[in-house]
């Protein structure tokens, strides 16, 4: 059984570069376009990790962590960040609030999938 | 004796024992010869008295004897060649000692006054001389040659002039002179000596009385303060006691005159007494004067007396005088205090006046006549009472009472004149003892002016008391320290009128020209009307404004008459009646700014030197009130612009604070903004560089080769897009301060490995040898890795850009202390003149390169600042044509916070 990954993405493009690769690779893709529906996804997929963009409208990637973060039963998810927004201490924040990982953009094609996989728990590679 | 005779005869005979007898007594009168002259020549050398008389008498007379006896022996000795026993008996009888011996020098015969000085007898003849004369040095008391050795050795007369001493048999000593003449016989052989012995005992001691006598009028003139000169007929000193020299020191007085040293005016006198003397042969007195050589007067009593010689003719002078010049000054000195007392009493500005206990006056001064008014004559018959007026007598008369009790009184009373006229005085009473009766003596002085200024001076004083209290009281009054001008000036023009006691004060300032002075107050006594705003014009009144320039009081005692005031005397003086003004200048700020006015109406007055003070003090006023007012007004306007600053202040701090609120915000909407642009720039960005991988990659499906070729392009342009916009914010991050470091260890090599992966691709397609030389693995940096890495990516890049063939080679030497990464490439090399521009923002070496070589320009700019940031350094060199060298030098531990 493949591994399910909640893509956090609001730009459409990203978000389809992102699943390709990730389908592509033999995983269960499932989408967000913002904070809100990351947590409600989550809720409702519960997959075995989150790549959370951090820019986003509305809610955005670190709040979205800390509300799944919140939620008992989805705690235990791992979330890594996938982010353009390379601001000193980013990438402290991003650790501070619980995300396991951290992806810089532009995301490197040939590299991405073997990346985000040492984050999925008890879960061979399965490509 | 008669017996012995022939003896004699015998053994010498008569005519030889009368030769030698001769002999001798020739002997004899030639030492008396010599005496007689050695004392004639004392008596010339030395004073002349009587004593020296009785001596050459004597002498004379001696001579006289002895020639008379040698005479009368020669007669004699004629005779007595028949007349033997005659001659012996005279032998026998002559005053000196005749011994005569024999050849052996044995004693054959002694007359009777030999036998007297010897003491012996006749029984002597016979014995040595020796036995029988027994002499002795006077000095030395030793035994004495015996003369009659010699006469007989060398057959001559000996003459032993000097006295030696006789002693007697019976131990009786006396002074003797000797002479030896030898005794002949027919053939001339000496057969004996004769001996003429002399005894001087009694003339030495008439000798010793002379000496004596003359020792002691010379102890006496010496030691007497008296002069005593003994003068010769013509007035010359023969002698001069030592006195003289006391007087006239050094000088020699033997035959000077007398009248030399008199002083000129007694010249005459002493002449006169002189020439009187020698007339009347009597003594005679008077007082004269010596002139000492230092000019000083010697004032003398001198007595002059005639010396007679034996003969009783006048021979010399003898003159002593006394000093009395001790005498005379103080004589004189009492004269002298005699006529000081006397004028010092009459010329007293005070009274005197002496009586005695029956209250007889005796004595007064000239004062008293004047005071009193009475004669000499009245005053001797007046009771001391009548000199004061009845009602004081009483207190006079217990005063007098007091005084003649206790030795002193002293009153102050009323001295009462002939007139009538009262004179106040003050009397000083002292008892004195005259003649041994108790008196009085009363001193007085007037002290009417005494009294007079100690009125004034209590006038004085009430004034000048009143005058402190008005001041005292208006410096402190509310009217001048309210600041209200107008006030104090009403106070201080009021109270200064009242004051003085003056019928107008006014108070006058200068225009700001000076030429006029405005009337800032004035008050009327009697009226009490308070009026301001009159002017005068210093064209019409110059003097007065001359005047005040002087900056001095003016206390015009004759305002009419004054010439500096009368300029008012027709317009303003005359109709108001005012005789008196006292104006005083006001000073101000260092200047005098003004003039306080006091006039005065009535009989003409005369300005006291303590209201002129007080005018001074008034003034001072006045310019302490335009002081205060001056402070009100200036504490009021810094109150005002005081109140004005800080509403500006505050104004301004708001202005501030909004204006920094604003700078925040912008601050705030440009790091959004830059935030905003790097996610906008970057979203597609991931995208175009993504979806080329996929396609590259061939994930969507298989390409051809011009595709692929059109697909790398796309890749490399929108990586070095990405480029371009991280630089931009990496450059904005360090202009705003807000690049942080994140310092952890690391491996170099990793880095280092990292760089090469990065680069390898390019450079194998550009067909260029990319290495690394001593790759440590072991070696770990403490810095921010992500910033060693793009600074050591983009210099390796760069090399590989600029490097067409050859290779790039990365080595990495480590000290304990530092990491040197050193980047050499064997490409175009870089100009001189560009080295020194190589690190600048937006330059790129070559202008013409830029369309070769593509790149922002910012990243060795970029390089530089990051290394700077790690505390560590770049340097570049090149050889142009041939390749360059890049240096990073990186401290093994970048520090917490560095230096920027």
């Amino acid at each position: 059984m493949s591994a399910k990954i909640l893509l956090v993405e609001d730009n459409e493009a990203n978000r389809y570069l992102a699943s390709f690769l990730l389908e592509n690779s033999g995983f269960t893709v499932v989408h967000a376009s913002d904070g809100g529906e990351a947590l409600v996804a989550a809720q409702n997929e519960l997959p075995d990790l989150i790549l959370m963009d951090i820019q986003m409208p509305e809610v955005d990637g670190y709040e979205a962590a800390r509300r799944i973060r919140a939620e008992p039963h989805l705690a235990h998810i791992p979330i890594v960040a996938v982010t353009s927004y390379a601001m000193a201490g980013d990438r402290e924040k991003a650790v501070a609030l619980g995300f396991v990982g951290y992806i810089e953009k532009p995301i490197v094609t040939e590299t991405f999938v073997s990346e985000i996989t040492r984050f999925i728990p008890g879960k061979a590679v399965t490509p | 004796m008669k017996g012995r005779r022939p003896s004699l005869r015998r053994k010498a005979g008569l005519p030889l024992l009368i030769a030698a007898m001769f002999g001798a007594t020739a002997g004899m009168g030639g030492l008396a010869f010599y005496y007689i002259e050695r004392r004639i020549r004392v008596i010339d050398s030395e004073a002349l008295v009587s004593g020296d008389f009785l001596g050459l008498v004597g002498a004379l007379v001696f001579v006289g004897l002895v020639i008379w006896s040698a005479r009368r022996l020669q007669r004699e000795w004629s005779a007595v060649r028949h007349r033997e026993q005659w001659l012996a008996t005279m032998l026998r009888s002559i005053g000196d000692g005749l011994i005569a011996t024999d050849a052996a020098g044995r004693v054959t015969f002694l007359n009777r006054c030999a036998q007297e000085i010897t003491g012996c007898d006749e029984s002597a003849e016979g014995q040595p001389l020796t036995k029988v004369l027994r002499t002795l040095d006077r000095a030395t008391r030793q035994p004495t040659e015996n003369p009659i050795d010699n006469v007989i050795r060398e057959s001559r007369v000996v003459i032993l002039a000097d006295p030696v001493l006789l002693v007697a048999r019976d131990g009786a000593e006396r002074s003797i002179t000797q002479s030896a003449a030898p005794i002949r016989d027919d053939v001339g052989k000496v057969i004996g000596v004769a001996l003429v012995v002399h005894d001087v005992t009694e003339r030495e001691l008439g000798d010793s009385a002379l000496r004596a006598s003359q020792e002691m009028f010379r102890l006496i003139s010496d030691h007497v303060s008296d002069l005593i000169a003994v003068l010769d007929l013509e007035g010359r000193r023969l002698y001069s006691s030592r006195s003289y020299s006391r007087h006239f020191p050094g000088k020699d007085f033997y035959l000077s005159s007398a009248f030399e040293e008199l002083h000129p005016d007694d010249l005459e006198r002493g002449r006169a007494l002189f020439a009187e003397m020698l007339r009347a042969g009597k003594t005679q007195r008077d007082d004269l004067r010596l002139v000492r050589p230092d000019g000083s007067i010697l004032y003398l009593e001198s007595e002059a007396s005639v010396i007679r010689n034996p003969a009783g003719n006048v021979e010399k002078i003898l003159v002593v005088s006394r000093d009395i010049s001790e005498r005379r000054e103080a004589a004189e000195l009492v004269n002298r205090e005699l006529v000081f007392t006397e004028t010092l009493v009459n010329s007293m500005p005070g009274i005197f006046y002496l009586y005695d206990a029956r209250r007889k006056i005796t004595r007064w001064n000239r004062t008293f006549e004047t005071v009193t008014g009475y004669t000499a004559e009245e005053i001797r018959t007046l009771d001391p009472l009548a000199f004061f007026p009845k009602d004081e007598q009483p207190r006079v008369h217990d005063r007098m009472l007091q005084c003649f009790a206790l030795g002193a009184s002293d009153i102050e009373v009323h001295l009462l004149s002939k007139t009538g006229h009262l004179s106040p005085y003050y009397v000083t009473g002292l008892r004195l003892e005259i003649e041994g009766r108790p008196c009085m003596l009363g001193v007085g002085i007037d002290i009417s002016a005494r009294l007079a200024a100690e009125e004034t001076l209590r006038a004085t004083l009430r004034r000048l008391e009143r005058q402190n209290i008005v001041l005292s009281e208006q410096a402190r009054s509310p009217a001048l320290l309210s600041g209200n001008l107008e006030d104090s000036l009403r106070a201080v023009a009021e109270l200064a009128a009242e004051t003085l006691g003056c019928a107008r004060t006014s108070i006058w300032f200068y225009n700001e020209t000076r030429t006029h002075l405005r009337c800032g107050h004035l008050f009327e006594r009697d009226s009490r009307r308070h009026t301001m705003g009159l002017e005068l014009a210093a064209t019409d009144f110059p003097t007065y404004f001359d005047a005040l320039d002087e900056e001095r009081a003016i206390a015009a005692d004759d305002a009419l008459t004054d010439p500096r005031t009368r300029e008012f005397a027709d317009d303003y003086l005359a109709p108001l009646g005012i005789t008196s003004m006292l104006d005083a200048p006001i000073r101000a700020g260092g200047r005098m700014v003004g003039v306080v006015c006091h006039e005065h109406i009535g009989p003409a007055r005369i300005w006291q030197a303590d209201e002129q003070n007080f005018a001074g003090s008034v003034a001072d006023l006045v310019s302490l009130s335009l002081e205060v007012a001056q402070r009100r007004q200036a504490e009021d306007a810094l109150r005002d612009a005081h109140a004005n600053l800080e509403i500006k202040v505050e104004n301004r701090t708001r202005d501030l604070a909004a204006a920094n609120e604003r700078l925040k915000e912008l601050d705030r909407l440009k790091s959004e903004f830059l935030a905003t642009m790097s996610h906008e720039l970057r979203t597609p960005l991931n995208s175009i560089i993504g979806f080329t991988g996929i396609l590259r990659q061939g994930l969507a499906g298989p390409l051809n080769e011009e595709q692929k070729k059109q697909l790398g392009m796309v890749h490399f342009s929108a990586r070095h897009l990405l480029g371009l916009i991280n630089d931009l914010l990496d450059l904005s991050r360090i202009e705003s301060g807000k690049m942080e470091l994140i310092l952890e260890d690391f491996p170099v090599a990793e880095v280092v490995t990292e760089v090469m992966q990065s680069l390898t691709p390019l450079a194998l397609q550009k067909g260029l040898s990319l290495e690394t030389v001593r790759r440590d693995p072991a070696l770990v940096l403490h810095s921010d890795r992500k910033k060693v890495f793009q600074i050591l990516l983009n210099l390796v890049n760069n090399a590989v850009k600029f490097t067409d063939e050859g290779r790039v080679v990365l080595a990495i030497s480590a000290t304990t202390e530092a990491v040197e990464f050193s980047v050499k490439d064997t490409g175009i090399g870089i100009k001189p003149e560009s080295m020194a521009h190589l690190f600048e923002a937006f330059r790129q070496v070559d202008g013409s390169a830029r369309r070769v070589y593509e790149g922002t320009g910012l990243g060795l700019y970029l390089c530089r600042q990051l290394a700077s940031m790690l505390s560590g350094s770049i340097t570049a060199e090149s050889e142009f044509g041939h390749g360059s060298r890049f240096v990073l030098t990186l401290p093994r531990r970048t520090p917490k916070s560095t230096p920027r």
